[in-house]
């Protein structure tokens, strides 16, 4: 009896001991604090801030009608404040902060590279939230550990020149030398290593930045002078010097393009989304020779661009007389009001959407034109214009199985930032030949680029270069505002760069002809984003923009409507 | 009941004794079978000299020469007063006391006390109302039965969870299911889904389905805060306390068993259609999702075929030849039960066998159950196995042992149902988010639909974009098998017969085996999972759960009665999950992961299937109660507890608690003599804690060995983690404030139970959702106010007594919720949903309100339309529904006559809404029976006004609208099915329920003592039989019960998660 009851005794001693408080706190599932390993943060930083981009420039595309707006009949319905949820969490809660772990990891070690590449991250992302959204949070921003969980924004100028002191700083730690100073990333999806490159970069975001500074009146004098001696600087101005995101092949984890993940599905003929027709048409037969308008030049890059799973129109209807959702040749009058050149469908085969076409979505994903080779890394189009019964629908592992980039700033932008400017300034001589190095050096990678993908034409299918040169040359060359053409010619150049063709856009006012929405009173243009949801919803000092008034960003002092 | 009584005595009760002069003994037994009374009192009148009668009813008992006499008592039985004389040996037998009938419940620790001493609500529900019921879920067998509870589920489908709230919802992020206590120890009743989001699947099983109904012996059901205390913080939301059979220590004499055997069919509650339209829109055929088509009128469309595309693969089909050359086209005919009969007749049916047997030492028993559902579609299925036994004995004279054990294992499948947005599924593949709009003419029972050859999906669009339900039904599965041990263990010592010291051991483990899969050839969800997908997770936890209690119970003298209760707990929780999941099936059909292209130790959305999770919480508390003359009642208690959740600084917290009862009937025995039998009224405060979920103050990294392969190769990341590690979270606090009456009336046929609470939980802890600009997604804080005000009630009335017994009884449950405030800087926080779609908690609102975009209005309230004719959004979200219900009642009727019984319960929710898209689709897509004499081809006009404008673009005033709109302009584009502002989607979910109706019959004694049994009794049962919306649409038959979050936090949102069953059937129970 006594036995027993010092038996559970003995156990409730037992119990007491096993009572340890201390041990659980650490979560066994991650890493602490100090173990953090600062070159996986940048892989990190790396791969988010590909994510950012790819996030920012597809919600801005469709605005600009390079992808095809779809949610909506209105720029409102079109565009929600959830659709942007991504793009800020990408931003702030993936790339800034760890960004800033980085500079606050590196620093003490004097690892001057990943301070400097983390640093001209922040400059990028804080520059392209200002481009897009206008004044977001900057000084309040990323304080979450001292307790502010509602950061008031900043005006948008001052976040600008926050990002360029980010990057002066870069360009500093960049110059520095010696045997750990001088160490390079030791993964680098970008540059492979070369902190040249990454000054040249450092260099080029600044130009960018300035280019848009300059449309202040306020700062358009000292924004020209540095734009001066930026260019006297090592921007990115050859090929090897292009600032892409290289996506893979592996279907897990997700790496392929995501453009490639949208038109090329794990079954055939399930593609999805839509290209605007505008650009479509654009493409394909938006240039007639002003010297003989019976001649229509074809972009020598629409094969690349896109891929049409068939030869014509009538095929698609022969493969499902519900795949089409409108009816070509029966516009809206509004479209007939305005000459608006595409509706619907056009031959040979083209199927995109209209502008603002907010209709469900028929039976179509065998025949809808799907993201070529470039950037996405699909298929090339290697049809001829009149084999009109043509049918080959797209599935993973077509073309370059998804191994596409993100085009974040390629040395023909460059060209075109050139034209630009000297336009602006008036050499309009020197804005015409930058702009024709930007044209011939965008066709000429866009090639190369197909190329080391095994991406070819057969003979006589590539279009000719100088045909549509020429052309471009006669219609700046004939144009009272040479920048409408300089837009345009950059609006083409940039597909899959939203970011940049949005900025373009605002500035120039080009192209001119964007189609308007495929229903009237669409709402105002959004010259900036609406706030995301998780900003407005979740921050205090936010108020969502007024979505039937026109919200500018700062340096968009353009007076251009654009519709 | 009598059994019940009995075990309170084990608890010791005074008796001093002085000198004595002789012995008198004899037996206590019940005058109603003569069955022997143990823990009867026996006391020398006027004295605090006596005894309480042993197992066997026998007492011993010295007295004083001289006479007197001895008083018998025992709660519930009439007090009986025998004078000595001369005897030596006095017998006698007690009967029951109508007058006093005052139970004796279970409140917690293993305590038991008489109703009249609380001072705050309880609830008991027998065992006659639990067992051999059609509910295989005990939770959902709950709803109705008590006051102060609501019970949502995730489906009809067999296996599917319930969420239950009890007093409101305290907690706007933390856990606020009620803590399940199983013989004296808590269990594990959370679900561990593998489906990470609603959008993958909404069925969400919860663990307290591993509890066999049919072992139940009764449940208590503590709803306040000063009832749970000593439970601790895990008691913050209630405690749902079950006696099984085989855990308790009824002392029946002798051998007792019963067996039993039901049968309940299960059919699915699904919409009525209209089968005058066919597939289209505005009014012209067309494959399309939508039944805006023309009209059945045997003329050909000039269309193909809807399996036109198949007719190769088919042959066996010549009509799907037909095109719009051949004769026409194809004559669409309406397929009017191609819905209906995508369902089946399920069955569930029930084995029990329960053994039992005691002697004056202890007792033994034994129970097994199986269990077999077969939901009402297949490949849906429930199989249980429960088996439990217990038992309890004396080592020594002081030293007594009980014991539970429970082994239980429960397999469950289903198909995936994720959710439906009225057009294909939002995340993973979802057997109805296509199948509840199939459109009139779709002939999906008898038209193939799946290729002989690859076995990929077949249906009716020709892009191939939208599943054949039935090729989901066949091809994707969730499935679940736990094994799972649960005991009780307890040692109670007498120290003295005023101490008794109790040491209790928990321990309840389980390992969950779960798959989910999805063969390839599917389309219309996530794209990943398209290619076929195979996870597969086992997850184990273990609770263990030590107590120590010294429980002294001491009777100071006639007029003053004193117990206590000191204890000890520790408790700690444990859950370890290993997994993987495949992406890429080679062949077809075989589900192992050598069969799939690639792995990875995360899902689709990038949860990872592998961690664990510890946590431990240690608490002492102490319970005292004070008795005066059996009219007050006065208890005080409080608990102190450890946690590890919280840094060291913060991990504590004191919570007391105390209560009143007070009989005015015991105190002025001429109160209301002749109507009011007894009154009571009770005063309770109470407090409680919540210390969080563990890992939230520490800072960490996370680590993704795989993130991408990308140009270089593969990438290994690291980045902080998107929660905010917050290490000055403290504990919350929650305090409760309740106020009771209970009255029992003539001559107790009039039973009132009346409660008001006002419950509120301050520096909540919260993880607030963050602006990601602050670097973060979310963090724990504390901060906030949510303030539950309510009214329980439950009136029984037994108008006719004796051979027939008419009784009805209601309960009726209001509970009032509030944000009182949030954090500073906050104006809201999101709870559950998609960032502009989602229950909120907003300062001065019902918890839950949700929030959508919404059409502006007119100041008159008028619905705004713009100048296309479409509903004007607003810029903003804003309050589109608040789901909480104004009130919950259940009424129910109980007959009894002879061998008769007749029970049946309805249940009414009055208000609160929903944001439903079964309704909104069975509407908007134009299949619904409530659109059959709506002609499609009519041009429509939205109801609402124009906004008139001036030069400068300024709002005058307003004109009703006249732009005319197509059909799918109205029931497509202004609707959510068709992108709509989403307070278009929300309806009353006023609905009124017939709960259950049961018959039963027990043989007379005649019948069954010739067939050497005990009892026969047979009772047919239906449950769910029949409900209504009353302010939905009536043919779409939404069940508003349902919620898209299964057990997690949200409610009011309905994303076609699946129909609601109705059960009837057949039950035999044969007692020997």
């Amino acid at each position: 009896m006594k036995d027993i009851f010092k038996k559970t005794g003995f156990l409730f001693l037992f119990m007491i001991a096993a009572c340890d408080m201390n041990s659980d706190l650490e979560n066994p599932n991650l890493i602490t604090v100090n173990n953090a390993d600062v070159n996986l943060i940048m892989n990190s930083v790396q791969l988010d801030f590909a994510d950012f981009f790819a996030s920012a420039q597809s919600l801005v595309n469709p605005l600009i009608r390079q992808e095809a707006m779809t949610g909506g009949f209105r720029y409102q319905t079109a565009n929600t404040p959830q659709g942007a949820d991504g793009v800020w969490s990408s931003a702030y809660e993936d790339v800034l902060v760890n960004a800033d772990l980085i500079i606050k990891l590196a620093e003490p070690v004097n690892l001057t590279t990943h301070v400097a590449v983390a640093k001209i991250f922040k400059a990028y992302t804080y520059l392209t939230l200002v481009d897009i959204f206008g004044d977001v949070p900057r000084t309040e921003a990323l304080a979450g550990t001292t307790g502010n969980f509602n950061p008031k924004a900043d005006g948008g100028e001052s976040t600008y020149d926050y990002a360029i002191t980010l990057l002066t700083e870069a360009r500093t730690e960049l110059a520095k030398t010696g045997a750990a100073a001088g160490a390079a990333l030791p993964r680098d999806i970008y540059y492979s290593g070369s902190r040249a490159r990454w000054t040249a970069l450092a260099n080029t975001l600044e130009l960018k930045a300035q280019a848009n500074l300059r449309m202040v009146s306020s700062r358009q004098a000292a924004a020209d002078a540095r734009i001066t001696a930026l260019l006297a600087t090592d921007i990115i101005d050859t090929e090897a010097e292009n600032f892409t995101y290289k996506y893979g092949t592996a279907t897990n984890p997700v790496s392929r393009h995501p453009l490639y993940r949208q038109y090329y599905q794990p079954i055939r003929g399930q593609a999805g989304g839509y290209i605007s027709n505008y650009f479509l048409y654009e493409l394909y037969q938006g240039k007639r020779d002003l010297a003989d308008p019976t001649v229509i030049v074809q972009d020598p890059r629409w094969r690349y661009y896109f891929y049409r799973q068939v030869g014509s129109i009538a095929q698609a209807l022969a493969v499902d007389p519900k795949s089409l959702g409108c009816a070509p040749g029966a516009p809206p009058q509004h479209y007939i009001d305005q000459a608006v050149r595409m509706f619907c469908v056009f031959d040979p085969g083209f199927y995109g959407r209209d502008h603002g076409d907010g209709f469900g979505i028929p039976p179509d994903g065998p025949v809808i034109t799907c993201a070529g080779v470039y950037p996405a890394g699909g298929r090339i189009d290697n049809t001829s214009i009149t084999n009109s019964t043509y049918f080959q629908t797209t599935a993973e592992g077509d073309g370059g199985n998804g191994a596409g980039i993100q085009p974040i700033w390629m040395s023909f932008y460059t060209n075109f930032l050139v034209a630009e400017i000297e336009a602006r300034r008036g050499n309009n001589a020197a804005a015409r030949t930058a702009m024709l190095n930007g044209v011939n050096n965008s066709i000429t990678q866009v090639r190369n680029f197909a190329t080391r993908l095994s991406q070819t034409l057969s003979a006589g299918r590539e279009p000719s270069v100088t045909a549509y040169t020429t052309v471009v040359g006669g219609l700046y060359d004939a144009a009272a505002n040479k920048l409408s053409v300089i837009g345009k010619e950059f609006h083409i150049a940039a597909w899959g760069n939203g970011v940049e063709a949005y900025n373009s856009v605002r500035r120039t006012g080009a192209p001119g002809d964007l189609q308007p929405t495929l229903q009237t009173n669409p709402g105002p243009f959004y010259r900036s984003y609406v706030f995301p949801a998780n900003h407005v919803n979740l921050n205090d000092n936010v108020q969502q923009k007024d979505f039937n008034s026109t919200n500018r960003v700062f340096w968009d002092t353009n007076t251009t409507t654009i519709n | 009941m009598r059994k019940v009584l009995l075990l309170c005595m084990t608890l010791g009760i005074a008796s001093v004794t002085w000198a004595q002069d002789r012995v008198v003994t004899g037996k206590v037994t019940a005058a109603e079978d003569g069955s022997a009374l143990p823990g009867v009192n026996v006391v020398l009148k006027g004295t605090t000299n006596g005894t309480v009668t042993d197992g066997n009813g026998d007492y011993k008992l010295s007295v004083p020469n001289g006479g007197g006499s001895l008083v018998f008592s025992f709660i519930g039985l009439q007090t009986a007063e025998v004078p000595i004389g001369e005897r030596t040996t006095i017998d006698v037998a007690l009967s029951l006391d109508v007058q006093q009938l005052s139970e004796v419940v279970v409140v917690g620790q293993g305590v038991k006390r008489e109703q009249r001493a609380l001072g705050f609500a309880t609830t008991t529900i027998t065992a006659a109302s639990l067992a051999e019921k059609p509910e295989t879920d005990i939770g959902r067998a709950l709803q109705g039965r008590t006051p102060g509870l609501q019970v949502l589920n995730s489906s009809g489908l067999a296996g599917s969870g319930s969420r239950i709230n009890i007093r409101g919802i305290s907690s706007i992020t933390g856990a606020t299911q009620p803590l399940w206590v199983v013989d004296g120890v808590p269990i594990n009743t959370q679900s561990n889904d593998i489906a990470t989001s609603f959008v993958d699947g909404q069925v969400s099983p919860t663990r307290f389905l591993d509890i066999d109904p049919n072992n139940i012996e009764s449940i208590s059901i503590l709803r306040g805060l000063s009832a749970t205390t000593t439970y601790g913080s895990q008691g913050r939301n209630g405690v749902i306390l079950v006696t099984t059979k085989t855990g308790s220590r009824a002392n029946f004499n002798k051998f007792q068993g019963s067996v039993s055997q039901s049968y309940f069919a299960v059919d699915a509650i699904v919409p009525e259609y209209q089968n005058k339209w066919a597939n289209g829109f505005d009014g012209a055929y067309g494959e399309f999702f939508s039944n805006w088509g023309s009209l059945f009128d045997g003329n050909p469309t000039g269309v193909r075929h809807p399996y036109f595309e198949h007719r190769n693969t088919f042959p066996e089909f010549p009509e799907f030849q037909t095109s719009a050359t051949t004769n026409g086209g194809y004559v669409p005919v309406a397929a009017p039960n191609n819905v209906k009969d995508f369902f089946k007749r399920g069955s569930s049916a029930t084995t029990s066998l329960s053994l039992g047997a005691s002697n004056q030492n202890g007792s033994y028993n034994f129970t097994y159950s199986h269990l077999d559902e077969k939901g009402f579609i297949d490949n849906n299925n429930l199989v249980r196995d429960n088996f439990s036994m217990g038992g309890n004995t004396k080592l020594t004279k002081k030293l007594t042992i009980a014991s539970s054990f429970n082994f239980v294992r429960t397999n469950f499948e289903t198909p995936p149902s994720g959710a439906g947005l009225g057009s294909n599924s939002a995340g993973g593949p979802s057997v109805f988010a296509n199948l509840f709009y199939t459109p009139r003419n779709i002939d999906l029972m008898n038209w193939p639909f799946e290729d002989p050859v690859t076995k990929a999906s077949v249906y009716y669009r020709n892009g191939n974009d939208i599943p054949n339900p039935r090729w989901l039904l066949k091809n994707t599965r969730q499935t679940n098998l736990t094994n799972r041990f649960f005991s009780s263990s307890s040692l109670n010592y007498d120290v003295t017969d005023w101490l008794q010291l109790t040491y209790r051991l928990g321990y309840d483990t389980y390992n969950e085996d779960q798959t989910y899969w999805v063969n390839k050839g599917g389309v219309g969800y996530s794209a990943l999972l398209v290619p076929g997908a195979y996870r597969s997770t086992s997850g184990s936890n273990r609770v263990v759960d030590h107590s120590f209690l010294a429980s002294i119970k001491k009777q100071f003298s006639e007029n003053w009665d004193f117990s206590a209760l000191l204890g000890f707990n520790y408790r700690s929780d444990e859950y370890r999950q290993s997994g993987l999941e495949s992406l890429g099936q080679v062949v077809y059909g075989l589900l192992e992961h050598r069969n799939f292209t690639s792995t990875l130790p995360r899902d689709i959305r990038g949860v990872n299937l592998n961690f664990q999770q510890r946590s431990a919480i240690q608490g002492v508390f102490f319970e005292g109660n004070f008795g005066y003359k059996n009219m007050l009642f006065v208890d005080l208690r409080g608990r102190n507890d450890w946690t590890t959740t919280l840094e060291r600084e913060n991990r504590t917290l004191f919570y007391p608690g105390t209560s009143i009862s007070f009989i005015p009937t015991a105190a002025f025995p001429d109160l209301g003599v002749g109507f009011l039998d007894e009154l009571k009224l009770r005063v309770a405060y109470g407090t409680s804690a919540n210390f969080g979920f563990p890992y939230s103050t520490r800072p960490n990294l996370t680590l993704n060995s795989q993130a991408r392969v990308d140009g270089i190769g593969n990438v290994v990341t690291s980045s902080l983690a998107s929660l905010l590690a917050n290490p000055n979270l403290r504990p919350e606090l929650l305090r409760e404030t309740e106020f009771g009456v209970e009255g029992k009336f003539l001559d107790n046929r009039v039973k009132l139970d009346f409660s008001l609470y006002n419950r509120s939980a301050s520096d909540q802890i919260i993880q607030r959702s963050l602006d990601p600009s602050t670097g973060y997604s979310s963090t724990f804080i504390n901060a906030g106010e949510i303030q539950n005000k309510g009214i329980e009630s439950s009136l029984w009335v037994t108008p006719v007594r004796g051979e027939l017994t008419v009784e009805v009884g209601f309960n009726y449950t209001r509970n009032r919720n509030k944000v009182v405030s949030l954090p500073e800087g906050s104006k809201e926080i999101l709870i559950n949903g998609f960032s502009n779609l989602a229950n909120f908690a907003i300062e001065g609102q019902p918890l839950y309100v949700i929030k959508g975009t919404f059409v502006e209005k007119s100041p008159d309230g008028q619905l705004i339309v713009n100048e296309a004719g479409d509903y004007k959004q607003a810029n903003d979200i804003g309050i589109i529904a608040d789901p909480n219900p104004d009130w919950l009642g259940s009424a129910m009727l109980n007959i009894s006559w002879k061998g008769l019984t007749l029970g049946t319960q309805w249940d009414y929710v009055h208000g609160g809404q929903i944001y439903s898209f079964t309704a909104a689709t069975m509407i908007g897509r134009g299949v619904a029976r409530d659109l059959e004499n709506f002609d499609p081809t009519l041009p429509l006009v939205l109801p609402g006004v124009q906004e008139i404008r001036d030069g400068s673009g300024n709002v005058t005033g307003y004109t009703p609208n006249t732009i005319p709109l197509t059909t799918s302009g109205v029931f497509f584009s202004n609707t959510i099915i068709g992108g709509g502002p989403d307070d278009r989607g929300v309806f009353d979910a006023t609905r009124v329920r017939f709960r259950e109706i049961s018959l039963g019959y027990s043989l007379p004694k005649s019948v069954t003592s010739k067939l050497k049994v005990n009892g026969i009794n047979v009772s047919i049962m239906g449950n769910n039989l029949w409900f209504r919306a009353i302010n939905a649409p009536k043919y779409a038959r939404a069940d508003f019960d349902r919620t898209a979050f299964g057990a997690n936090n949200g409610a009011g949102f309905d994303y076609l998660g699946g129909p609601s069953a109705r059960r009837y059937g057949v039950n035999l129970k044969i007692t020997f």
